[in-house]
């Protein structure tokens, strides 16, 4: 190799060191971990299968050849991981020269070259929401999860070899979109409303003079722009009768008016309660038709926050007497 | 030559990295800003949906947006009147079948909504926005993960989950009881030794052996009346007139303005707060007495819910000169029912 060729080469693992290094990365990961076993020793996912450490031949997961099953890309981390090249949600890793799936030479998945159309290694999850990338690069695979193995070359017409054989690496993640969302009850009670004092709505029915947790929502995700907790309902209603939902304004309601509102109190996680949800009086002021946010997040860090709902309500002495009850519809939505 | 194309693709990369030119605007890219607002995730629910996402690339024309739901999520039924679609703000009208002009084509097989863009295009870094909230309306799957793949011949693909959960409903009850509330503030009231010379009136305390203490109007007693009753509330008065063994005092049977020395008995109210009103012939300047021992007679009511009505009721007594001598009683019972 002439001086020109290896200041070439030099150039262009520093300009692909370079551009990987400054590409931003937004995801969280799952755990992909792979390694080089031996195909019975894998308890995972197998990858790939190579004819050796360095300087190797590459055969697919599928064919069996008994020299090739020493050296094999061994994954796992990933509920679903596979290798079928058929699922709806894969990743070619490699693609492979020849028609026989074995004794072949590799190249990356965007090359076009004839001879490697008929045969790919696959990563894939049985999990729509994984989102699965390979990524070639130099020297390392900082940003992935995993190394699977290396090439002797940078594009095609390579051999292979395990992680450490050569500087170019071929890399994987898989970013598990994760949304979670729950809550602890789905039937509260204020009891009788009176128009001496605020009633408290309680897991049991009764309520309570007291404030008092009426029921709690957990959510968590990883979505990288968080999410956002939203609610829609009407007031407590009896027919045409209503008790007054406060409103967009954070208040103590007046003991011997009409008042129905809600507040929350965060714990755990990113996620926050909103305006005006979020001060030490109560609001409300959503609809059937029309949502309104109680709390949000805007980063997904994957942990969960519970926010604890309080429920308030009184009532006039003049509002009709009968069974009053509404219907809140929490929701998750996720910013991916 | 090799470090003059080295040169080139160095400041090529440089380029790339630090944003002054973006790949993504040639080739195919991840969706961003992806997210699907869906208006009730319980289970088997019915619910709204609205999906943004933002495309790097752009659309050009004619290309699809395949929608894929999974986790038996259901969209039977789901029409292109049931669809908006905005491109950033700009609506984009939605039509069945194949696109027209520049009018999206709307395809349905369920759980796979397609999308055909029509003439126009999307620019790089638009975001679409597509709200389906009509009448008829998507069906969630089972409890578990759901995921949304935004794929088709648009360059841009992505993918989002949403959790369906058992019940993403707060039943919320309470109960209001009925209430009424009714005093009296005195139960003994006194006319004193009544007169011919002129018209005497209860009073709630006993004055003794004096003859017609209360020579003026005055309040003898009230009544606190509220409810929250739909049809609000009667009072009622029941008893006879003034009566001393087979002797007695007539009851003024409409509203009579007091005559001293001919014998009179009546009473006569005015309300104050709430929405309670005093009956006829109870209400006017005159004195009136309609009730007996057996019959009630109303003296005051309201048709809704009242806040407290306070009634001062005032008694008249005339006796003629030869109403017989005697100690003269009655008791009348008041009676406030709340109309439920």
């Amino acid at each position: 190799m002439s001086i020109l060729n290896r200041k070439f080469i030099k150039y262009l693992f520093s300009i692909v060191f370079i551009a990987i290094v400054f590409i931003p990365f937004s995801y969280l990961y799952a755990a992909l971990s792979c390694s080089i076993t031996t195909s019975a020793a894998c308890t995972g996912t197998v990858l790939l299968r190579m004819s050796g450490s360095t300087n190797a031949h590459a055969e697919l997961p599928s064919q069996s050849t008994a020299t090739y099953a020493t050296n094999v890309v061994c994954c796992n981390g990933v509920t679903g991981l596979g290798n079928s090249c058929a699922a709806s949600n894969n990743v070619t890793i490699a693609r492979l020269s020849g028609s026989t799936g074995t004794n072949a030479h590799v190249e990356k998945n965007d090359q076009t070259n004839t001879n490697y159309n008929s045969q790919k290694a696959c990563l894939s999850s049985t999990f729509a929401g994984d989102v699965l990338t390979v990524g070639y690069q130099a020297t390392n695979c900082t940003g992935y999860d995993t190394t699977l193995f290396s090439m002797s070359g940078t594009t095609t017409n390579s051999q292979v070899g395990i992680p450490t054989a050569y500087n170019n690496k071929v890399c994987a993640k898989v970013v598990s979109q994760s949304v979670t969302f729950n809550l602890n009850n789905n039937s509260v009670g204020f009891g009788n409303l009176v128009p001496t004092g605020l009633r408290y709505a309680t897991s049991d029915g009764l309520g309570s003079s007291s404030e008092t947790e009426s029921y709690n929502i957990t959510v968590s995700t990883n979505a990288a722009s968080g999410y956002g907790l939203y609610v829609s309902g009407d007031s407590l209603k009896n027919g045409a009768a209503v008790v007054t939902p406060i409103g967009g304004t954070n208040i103590t309601p007046s003991v011997g008016s009409k008042a129905f509102g809600i507040r929350a109190v965060a714990t755990g996680g990113s996620g926050a309660v909103v305006t005006p949800y979020n001060g030490t009086g109560f609001a409300y002021d959503a609809t059937s038709s029309t949502p309104t946010t109680v709390a949000s997040s805007s980063s997904g860090d994957g942990v969960t926050t519970t926010y604890s709902v309080r429920t308030v309500a009184t009532i006039d002495s003049l509002l009709n007497p009968g069974n009053y009850s509404t219907n809140l519809t929490y929701f998750v939505t996720a910013n991916f | 030559m090799r470090k003059y194309i080295s040169a080139i693709l160095v400041v090529g990369m440089i380029l790339i990295n630090f944003g002054f030119m973006s790949p993504e605007k040639a080739f195919a890219a991840s969706l961003t800003s992806v997210s699907d607002t869906v208006t009730n995730l319980t289970a088997s629910a019915t619910a709204g949906h609205t999906i943004k996402f933002t495309t790097p690339t752009g659309i050009p024309a004619s290309k699809t947006i395949v929608l894929t739901f999974n986790n038996s999520t259901a969209t039977t039924g789901v029409t292109a009147s049931d669809v908006t679609v905005l491109d950033n703000v700009a609506p984009i009208t939605v039509n069945a079948g194949a696109p027209t002009t520049t009018n999206w084509g709307f395809t349905n097989a369920s759980p796979v909504i397609t999308f055909t863009t029509g003439t126009g295009t999307i620019a790089a870094g638009h975001t679409i926005t597509i709200t389906f909230n009509g009448t008829n309306k998507i069906t969630n799957g089972v409890v578990g993960t759901t995921t949304l793949a935004i794929s088709g011949t648009m360059a841009d693909s992505g993918v989002l989950s949403m959790a369906i959960i058992a019940n993403g409903v707060v039943a919320v009850s309470a109960s209001v009881l009925g209430s009424i509330s009714f005093t009296v503030s005195s139960n003994s009231i006194y006319f004193g030794n009544l007169r011919t010379g002129g018209p005497c009136f209860a009073q709630n305390t006993d004055p003794g052996n004096v003859t017609c203490p209360t020579v003026a109007e005055a309040e003898a007693f009230n009544m606190i009346a509220g409810t929250n009753a739909p049809t609000g509330y009667t009072i009622s008065v029941q008893g006879d007139t003034l009566t001393s063994g087979a002797n007695s005092i007539a009851a003024l049977a409409s509203n009579t303005a007091s005559t001293p020395g001919t014998a009179q008995f009546g009473l006569r109210m005015t309300a104050t707060g709430g929405s309670g009103v005093v009956s006829a012939p109870y209400a006017a300047s005159g004195y009136a007495y309609t009730g007996t021992t057996s019959t009630a007679a109303p003296v005051a009511s309201y048709t809704g819910p009242s806040a407290n009505t306070t009634y001062s009721v005032r008694y008249l007594a005339n006796i003629a000169a030869l109403t017989p001598a005697g100690s003269y009683t009655t008791a009348h019972t008041y009676v406030a029912t709340g109309n439920f």
